[in-house]
């Protein structure tokens, strides 16, 4: 129903190649987030799909047809973007019920969708308001509704979360979390923040200058990162990376420890250093260790109960079962 | 000659006998008449003029609209490496005195034998304003974010559907204060209007300018045509005022 293919595909803007040749496959159903810093081509590549891009070359396949050549609107995909992108000259009722106007569906249905996805977004109290009169999180509401009246092979979304404020997020995420479970259609979420990619994710594709780094669920991409890259994308704090001779003894060029698999005492361990700024977030403290003789510092995640403070020598274990090795090109070696 | 614009309006109530020179100018010391008004009306058909200049500042306005609602789009949306070359091209013709090219002007109206009439007129008004039309309407269809075109796109309207349903209805204050303006600057256009017409198609600026003649300057007369010919104008724009400052003030809903 809404599987999406890319075969080959790339991009260029004048002599700037984007997308370098790509192939992809998205399975029906499935929940893939594109990650990768600002410039990576992932909201590209979202774009190519939705076909407000044209391709350069190759061939995109929605449903095992070619859609390479359609136009946005015959592709039957739904995309939420990030500033909402609502008509602000109509009601939210409207608002919801133009992709129904364009499809020319019966009036009557189209208040039964309405009503039911305004009832679903919670926002059936706002349908008569427009939307300069709603919050940041209702517009977002009501772009999620506009998109699912539409009932698409696939949605896209483009950031949605960025312009909501942290909390107003959580609550956002949860709720296209559930609606993909509801739903079970596919869809393909674009961000730059790792925890929406990791909580929501079946599948996230990490993304840098339009190549892709790696596929993968987000356990196995936070349990075997392909490259150094990769690392810095998926974890949070980022995994610490310590080159030199301490990366030697493990016959490798780099190795990565994750902050949250290294040990903290006061009294014993296999490095040492000083703690810096220690941040506590109640449930954790991330501790930041200075002077490990490592060149960069070193970010330890401990219990929320730790009383350390600036200054405080401390002795780190890092747990050898768990920690990656990087080859000199920044590969993972196995 | 101490003449003041303030006088315009109460000039033509004026008796004939009292229009001297005056310093400072009288406002309330004379006998009030609109006599005047009368028998500006009477020498010279005042609704011809009117409608000539109703139907030549509206036509060449409406066209013009028609023209470059979809340049702006085009340019506003789909910009090419030329579309910046192409406004100040645009722009360009602006800056060549009108009296540079009446005379080729004027001969190919007598060419396709549009002197003297409102077709010619509306045509000539359009195109000196075009630039200044497309101009606007395209830094008003800058203000729309692109994205909310792009959603239109997703959603499954089509391009005339997209300009239609959402692009225009975003743009109606920009739109209306386009209109306004270059209503007026249409009204107001002396030159061509002077130039190609005689007594057809002449507006109101001709009526106006007919009470200045050689034989001298016919105060209290041509003060009562100026107000009969600016009266119009003002009653569209005190109407408009709401429309035209959103117009200037246009911002999107985010």
């Amino acid at each position: 129903m809404g599987q999406i293919t890319l075969s080959q595909v790339t991009k260029s803007f004048g002599d700037v190649q984007v997308i370098p040749p790509l192939d992809l496959t998205i399975q029906d159903g499935e929940f893939t987030v594109f990650v990768g810093p600002s410039g990576c081509g992932k909201s590209t590549l979202l774009r190519l799909i939705a076909g407000l891009e044209d391709i350069t070359s190759g061939q995109i396949d929605i449903d095992g047809k070619d859609a390479s050549d359609l136009p946005p609107a015959k592709r039957g995909l739904a995309m939420v973007f990030q500033s909402y992108a609502l008509y602000p000259h109509m009601t939210v009722r409207k608002n919801i019920a133009f992709p129904m106007r364009m499809a020319k569906i019966d009036p009557e249905e189209q208040n039964r969708r309405i009503e039911a996805a305004a009832k679903a977004r919670n926002v059936t109290d706002y349908l008569d308001r427009r939307p300069g009169q709603l919050s940041g999180g209702q517009r977002q509401r009501v772009a999620i509704g506009r998109a699912i009246v539409r009932e698409p092979a696939a949605f896209l979304f483009d950031e949605p979360l960025s312009n909501l404020d942290a909390a107003l997020r959580v609550g956002m995420r949860l709720e296209i979390s559930e609606l993909h479970k509801r739903l079970a259609t596919t869809m393909i979420y674009v961000t730059h923040d790792q925890v929406e990619a990791m909580t929501m994710a079946d599948k996230i594709v990490v993304l840098r200058a339009g190549y892709i780094e790696q596929v993968g669920s987000p356990l196995e991409l936070y349990k075997r990162p392909r490259n150094k890259f990769v690392t810095g994308f998926i974890g949070s704090p980022k995994m610490n990376l310590i080159e030199g001779p301490e990366a030697a003894k493990h016959n490798a060029h780099t190795i990565g420890v994750r902050p949250e698999h290294i040990d903290i005492s006061t009294t014993e361990g296999l490095w040492s250093g000083v703690v810096g700024v220690s941040e506590h977030l109640g449930s954790d403290t991330f501790l930041h260790i200075h002077d490990t003789g490592f060149g960069d510092m070193i970010t330890v995640r401990a219990d929320g109960e730790i009383s350390l403070k600036h200054g405080d020598k401390v002795f780190l274990t890092p747990r050898t079962d768990v920690m990656h090795r990087f080859d000199d090109k920044g590969l993972r070696i196995e | 000659m101490g003449h003041r614009s303030a006088d315009l309006l109460s000039d033509p109530l004026d008796h004939p006998d009292q229009l001297q020179d005056r310093s400072p100018p009288i406002f309330l010391g004379f006998d009030w008449t609109l006599e005047n008004y009368a028998v500006v009306q009477e020498r010279s058909n005042y609704m011809r003029f009117l409608w000539n200049s109703v139907i030549i500042a509206g036509g060449s306005t409406l066209l013009g609209i028609i023209i470059a609602v979809p340049a702006a789009w085009s340019m506003a949306f789909v910009p090419s490496k030329r579309t910046k070359d192409i406004l100040l091209w645009m722009l360009s013709t602006k800056m060549l005195p009108a009296v540079g090219v009446l005379y080729p002007i004027y001969l190919i109206f007598v060419e396709l034998g549009i002197l003297d009439t409102r077709l010619g007129l509306t045509i000539v008004l359009m195109l000196i304003n075009l630039p200044i039309i497309v101009w606007m309407l395209y830094t008003y269809f800058k203000e729309i974010p692109g994205e909310i075109l792009e959603a239109a796109r997703m959603d499954g309207a089509t391009l005339r559907e997209e300009i239609l349903y959402v692009l225009t209805p975003m743009a109606i204050p920009g739109i209306a204060s386009t209109i306004l303006l270059n209503v007026i600057l249409a009204w107001n256009e002396a030159f061509w209007t002077l130039n190609l017409t005689a007594a057809n198609a002449a507006p109101l600026t001709a009526f106006i300018a007919s009470y200045s003649s050689p034989e001298g300057l016919f105060y209290a007369k041509l003060s009562a045509a100026s107000t009969m010919a600016i009266a119009p104008i003002l009653i569209l724009g005190w109407f408009s005022q709401k429309q035209l400052v959103r117009g200037l003030t246009f911002g999107a809903v985010k």
